[in-house]
């Protein structure tokens, strides 16, 4: 069997850099324009389903299962708990869910000055002062471990 | 091969920017359609989604990003692509899996979101250029078209007036349509003195850039029946692709219209569209579109098509009513949904429910039809009541 030259010669292939420069500008959505704002007040706000009551984090405009509008949106106490966590560069990020919540957050978890991060510790989001806030998910600086209760 | 029924339909707002993300847009459109339908999620066996360049969003992978807005989460969920023709192929690729028998409610979303895209979406199609041959000349999308349009009006002689007349009825019979983006009163004037962008292509010979969705409901003839005392049939699909290569094409007769529509011609038994098509939603995403494609579906005979604008024929009130819906030129372009929005057109405009749309002559049978992959895609759908 006989390789064709091109297959022989790959060493020779021509190539060029080229790049594309694009930039993007997204629409935040009905829901997420929501969430954004009660960021910006220091709350953490889920939709409700109109049909199965369910409530969902981040909130959506309808129920992904009825698929229906969601009804309202609700507040959420800004405590929830360690469902995983992957550590790496000093660094912790973990989902965090909360209780009768469908979903959760993922967001950066500051690790125990004594102690270890474990799943099913309990956490409570550190919002930045009100001034720094801009109404994004920074606007949480971080979660951290609830001294025991 | 059992029947299939369009049984609700629904839309967006189409506008250049909207407030929604492309899922809520889905959503939106969807729930709207199984509303009419009087279904809800459940009772859907199977979703298609179609949408255009995923560089458009900003989400790669947009298929499985717009899954639950389009309402495919745990469904047999598909997203099919040919570009601009992708939104009357969705309902073709639904199609499929109702007359086959797979499924017997089919949920088909057209969505697209091209304004996040900086800085204009235009250059999402930077990258669609081959990397040797083309993207050397720094060429934008537009160039091709004035190559088409130039060629058209060199071969049948056609002025540039002539061409003017689409943008001014389509924008005009947009007046009348309730999610348009461009509707307006222009003159033949006002689009020669529009800027020139890539002459002869003038700013008012081109469809806007949008954000938004549509959607449709497709049964199968047992669950059409029980559903509703209206359905509208699809009784011909036709697809078909023409060369890449820009230089290997007829620039000035669509060749892979014609085959695709053709297809679908035999499919619906019809011998003479001219005659037996009543209306037609075709693609209009530049004024010559909307003539070289009435020609490739053979609707006018070649060169004719201008002619017949001329006379009034393509009017609302005329005997071959061309995108009573106001087109893209008059609702815009969010690609896949505006694809989409014709066979919701053609399906309201069938059931008597266009509103002050509604073309004045009894209609019977309608096509849409949509353009696009690398400007060589023909995609067709034939409804009757």
């Amino acid at each position: 069997m006989s390789l064709p030259d091109g297959l022989r010669n790959t060493s020779q292939a021509k190539n060029w850099v080229d790049s594309l420069p694009l930039s993007y500008k997204y629409s935040a959505g009905v829901s997420g324009q929501r969430f954004a704002e009660g960021l910006k007040q220091g709350k953490i706000l889920g939709s409700k389903c109109s049909k199965c009551g369910e409530t969902f984090l981040p909130p959506s405009l309808y129920c992904p299962n009825c698929f229906v509008y969601s009804s309202e949106y609700v507040e959420i106490p800004p405590y929830g708990e360690i469902y995983s966590f992957a550590e790496a560069d000093g660094k912790a990020i973990a989902l965090i869910r909360f209780q009768g919540v469908t979903g959760g957050l993922i967001h950066v978890v500051k690790r125990p000055s004594a102690g270890k991060l474990k799943i099913g510790l309990r956490v409570s989001a550190v919002f930045r002062p009100a001034e720094q806030r801009k109404g994004d998910l920074t606007d949480i600086e971080f979660f951290e471990i609830r001294p025991h209760t | 091969m059992r029947r299939v029924a369009v049984v609700g339909a629904g839309m967006t707002l189409f506008r250049h920017r909207m407030l929604e993300t492309g899922k809520e847009m889905a959503f939106e459109a969807s729930r709207m359609a199984l509303d009419q339908a009087g279904l809800d999620i459940k009772d859907v066996d199977s979703v298609v989604l179609g949408s255009a360049p995923d560089a458009f969003d900003g989400v790669h992978m947009k298929g499985e990003y717009l899954l639950d807005g389009a309402g495919g989460t745990r469904k047999p969920y598909t997203r099919v692509f040919v570009g601009g023709g992708t939104g009357v192929f969705v309902p073709i690729a639904a199609w499929w899996q109702v007359a086959s028998g797979v499924a017997d409610i089919v949920l088909v979303v057209g969505e697209e979101k091209m304004s996040p895209l900086l800085p204009h979406p235009q250059y999402a199609f930077w990258s669609i250029f081959d990397p040797i041959l083309e993207r050397p000349l720094g060429v934008t999308l537009l160039w091709i078209f004035s190559l088409e349009m130039r060629r058209y009006m060199h071969v049948y002689n056609v002025s540039e007036e002539d061409i003017a007349l689409v943008a001014v009825k389509n924008k005009r019979n947009a007046l009348d349509h309730p999610a348009a983006q461009l509707a307006a009163n222009i003159t033949v004037d006002d689009v020669l003195k529009s800027e020139p962008i890539c002459w002869p292509v003038k700013r008012l010979d081109v469809s806007p850039t949008s954000d938004g969705a549509a959607a449709v409901v497709l049964a199968s003839e047992d669950v059409a029946r029980r559903i509703t005392d209206d359905p509208v049939w699809i009784t011909g699909v036709g697809w078909n692709v023409d060369s890449t290569y820009w230089t290997n094409r007829d620039l000035c007769y669509p060749e892979y219209l014609e085959k695709a529509a053709n297809m679908a011609y035999r499919m619906a038994h019809i011998s003479d569209p001219k005659k037996e098509i009543d209306f037609a939603e075709v693609y209009d995403p530049f004024d010559y579109k909307e003539l070289h494609h009435m020609e490739g579906l053979q609707l006018a005979r070649r060169g004719e098509a201008p002619k017949l604008t001329r006379e009034g024929v393509t009017q609302r009130d005329g005997d071959l009513p061309i995108n009573p819906s106001g087109g893209l030129l008059g609702v815009g372009n969010p690609i896949a949904a505006a694809g989409m929005m014709k066979i919701a057109e053609v399906f309201w405009q069938l059931r008597g429910e266009a509103g002050k749309r509604q073309v004045k002559k009894p209609v019977r049978r309608g096509l849409a039809q949509a353009w696009g992959d690398l400007m060589q895609v023909g995609t067709v759908v034939i409804m009757e009541r």
